[in-house]
């Protein structure tokens, strides 16, 4: 489903991806690991199209198709999500305005019929309850005053009601309280299927206790350094990334 | 400016010497309106005030009166809202078959002998221009205002009688449909320019309530080469609650120079929105005076330019009695190589303790060639007050668009409803349905670089 090779990417001429592969199959849940600052959230951002992030070396494929040639609405289209680290705040956008703004968006791009009102309303009402987000949330702006886990039940939400091909989760985990942390990897357990996908980048092995990845990668200094089952988790939980070099990354 | 130094006043002064000074009450006020105008001649560079207005290209052209053309009356129906009561004015004058003015108050259009001998006129009208009711000294005479006092043909004149509340909006629209004569005119050449000089007078006595719409528009939008010159003034007696809404949707090559006055009497609250789309050069020019005890007034706006087009709004509020509260907040979206000017003078006299004056000036470029000026002005002279100002001007923001079109939303619907947003602060306090879904529509209209002037079309 997704595939990247030799990836490397620069910000204001400065090198943070190094050269990363990652090959990602249709069902497949994968977690990407690896110390503050060692280019995950660029690997994310690369992924969606972010323009401040230049592409200098490698290939990204999502479905055989070249996503550097894609806008981020066409990778949006393509079935690509992006969980942003960050969610954005934006006063003056109702979020189930924009929510219904992006599933048409993303409807009319494959060439199916816009949801009216009603159905729109009944496919969010049922999502939001699968996530638990509280109503009174999706009366307010987009991200507006949210608090750090309800903004990251939000990106669940859009998840859920999105329903991509291949979700991107970018740290979804930081900020959320034990319950939250249940939530969402409830709303994730209930998007596996065989036709979908999951980067799931996180610092806690706590996360894959319930959403168990068939693969994990380490990512460190801008190159995945190791890669195994889910049991490297545990072993990063125990020993952290001291015993990892960067400068013997081979892949 | 010494009197007969500016040779550009010299048409104006022979559309007077053309028409008259005509008879009372009126006669004399338009002959001290005229006298003042000639005294004051029109402003230059040197004057601060409209330093950054450049009125070359309206005053390079000979002024024709627009009145000499008469529309069909179809022509205004694309205007007006459903669910008001309505005065419709066509190049200036009165159009009775278009109209339905309210019931059970007094309006009249200016121009009807019968209205002659109205109270509303003798007392009120031109109050804002001849000392009655103007600014402190230092204001000086607003030239347009003098010369629409001493030129305007035609308008309207709204009384609310004491403890009246008006259920329906009164709509009142200024249509201009210029020959084609004019219309051909650049706007650099010195050819003709057809003129109008729409004016208003709306009286709310005690305790009334009323709602007046405003619409000033082109029978086509693709018009130019005219000029709309209007003036407004409001009188709010004690206890009454008015609300006015100004729309200018100008076709895009008119100029329009606009002048409104309210005066608030204790307790009185005037609440102004001030929306403009139109215009290749634009200025409004505001004066609030409150002066009861308690008096309110809002001022809100909201300008859209693309283009070329410029937009002036130049605010003069003043605080001349204790307990009186003032809130602007003007927000302003520009594209191509627009500009805009906002000039917000907040005046607090001595004896205005317990002020409460707010402004507020956002501007959102959407290219790199937009320039939005902001200047806020605070004088106080009393000790007891709360005056806060603040003025942005700032671009879309990249984050938000990225997070949108992450979400599968398009580039150009993404950026409409980030500046949308922007902008609903103001277009979402029309409370009246019909309105604020026409202010919905122009604004993404002229977001699609569509400049539609017709509502919907
Ligand atoms: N826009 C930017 N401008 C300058 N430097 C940047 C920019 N974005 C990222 N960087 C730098 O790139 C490096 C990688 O950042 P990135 O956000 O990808 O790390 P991360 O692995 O997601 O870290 P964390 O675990 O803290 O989220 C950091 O050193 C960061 O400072
Ligand atoms: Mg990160």
């Amino acid at each position: 489903m997704l595939r990247v090779r030799d990836l490397h990417a620069r910000v204001e001429q400065q090198e943070i991806l190094k050269g990363v592969d990652l090959e990602v199959k249709a069902g497949e849940v994968h977690a990407v690991m690896g110390p503050n600052g060692s280019g995950k959230s660029t690997l994310a951002q690369v992924l969606a199209g972010k323009e401040d992030y230049e592409v200098t070396a490698g290939s990204l494929e999502l479905e055989g198709e070249d996503l550097q040639e894609m806008a981020p609405e066409e990778r949006a289209h393509a079935g690509l999500f992006l969980a942003f680290q960050y969610p954005v705040e934006i006063p003056g956008v109702g979020n189930s305005y924009f929510l219904k703004a992006a599933v048409n968006a993303n409807r009319k791009a494959r060439g199916e019929s816009e949801l009216d009102a009603m159905d729109f309303l009944k496919l969010l009402r049922e999502r939001a309850t699968l996530v638990d987000v509280d109503e009174a949330l999706l009366r307010r702006p987009v991200n507006d005053g949210f608090s750090g886990g309800e903004k990251k039940r939000n990106e669940i939400l859009q998840m859920a009601v999105l329903e991509p091909r291949l979700a991107v989760l970018d740290e979804t985990d930081s900020g959320l309280d034990i319950d939250a942390l249940k939530t969402v990897a409830a709303g994730v357990n209930a998007l596996r299927a065989e036709n979908r996908a999951f980067v799931v980048i996180t610092h806690y092995q706590r996360l894959l206790n319930y959403i168990v990845p068939d693969h994990v990668h380490v990512l460190l200094d801008g190159r995945i350094v190791r890669s195994g089952g889910s049991e490297l988790a545990h072993e990063l939980e125990e020993k952290g990334y001291a015993g990892f070099d960067g400068a013997r990354a081979g892949a | 400016m010494t009197a007969g130094a500016d040779t550009r006043i010299g048409p104006y002064l022979e559309l007077f010497a053309g028409r008259g000074a005509g008879s009372e009450p009126l006669g004399t006020r338009r002959q001290q309106a005229i006298e003042r105008f000639e005294e004051a001649g029109f402003p230059t560079p040197r004057d601060e005030e409209w330093r950054q207005t450049n009125l070359g290209p309206i005053l390079r052209a000979r002024p024709v009166p627009a009145s000499g053309r008469v529309l069909g009356e179809g022509s205004a129906l694309p205007f007006l809202y459903p669910g008001c009561d309505r005065m419709v004015f066509v190049n200036g004058r009165y159009a009775p078959a278009a109209s339905s003015p309210p019931q059970g108050v007094t309006a009249f259009s200016l121009a009807d002998p019968a209205g002659a001998g109205s109270e509303l006129l003798a007392e009120h009208l031109g109050a804002s221009v001849d000392g009655r009711a103007s600014c402190s000294a230092d204001a000086g005479v607003h030239p347009f205002a003098a010369l629409n006092t001493a030129l305007f043909e035609d308008g309207a004149a709204i009384g609310i009688p004491a403890g009246t509340a008006l259920e329906r909006p009164i709509q009142v629209l200024w249509l201009s449909a210029p020959s084609a004569d004019a219309a051909a005119g650049d706007n650099g050449a010195p050819g003709s320019i057809e003129v109008s000089f729409p004016r208003l007078l709306v009286v709310a006595g005690e305790n009334s309530q009323a709602s007046v719409i405003e619409t000033f528009a082109a029978a086509d939008p693709a018009a130019g080469g005219y000029f709309v010159c209007p003036a407004a003034e409001f009188v709010c007696a004690a206890g009454s609650v008015v609300r006015h809404t100004r729309l200018q949707a100008d076709a895009v090559g008119a100029f329009h120079l606009g002048f409104q006055h309210a005066r608030l009497d204790r307790a009185a609250a005037f609440d102004s929105s001030s929306l403009a789309f139109g215009g290749a050069l634009v200025r409004n020019d505001t004066v609030a005076l409150l002066d009861g005890e308690g008096a309110d007034c809002t001022l809100d706006g909201l300008y859209v330019l693309a283009g070329s087009q410029f937009t002036g709004n130049h605010m003069r509020v003043e605080h001349r009695q204790p307990h009186t509260t003032s809130h602007q907040l003007y927000k302003g979206v520009l594209d191509g190589q627009a500009r805009s000017v906002f000039n917000g003078r907040i005046y607090v006299h001595q004896a205005a303790q317990k002020t409460d004056a707010k402004q507020t000036n956002r501007n959102l470029l959407l290219s790199k060639a937009a320039l939005a000026n902001s200047n806020p002005q605070l004088e106080i002279f009393a000790d007891d007050v709360r005056c806060t100002h603040g003025s942005t001007i700032g671009r879309l923001d990249e984050d938000a668009l990225f997070y949108l079109r992450a979400r599968g939303i398009g580039f150009e619907e993404a950026h409409g409803m980030l500046v949308h947003a922007f902008a609903r602060e103001v277009t979402d306090k029309a409370t009246f349905e019909p309105l604020r879904r026409d202010l919905e529509a122009r604004l993404f209209a002229s977001l699609n670089g569509v400049r539609s002037n017709g509502r919907g079309g």
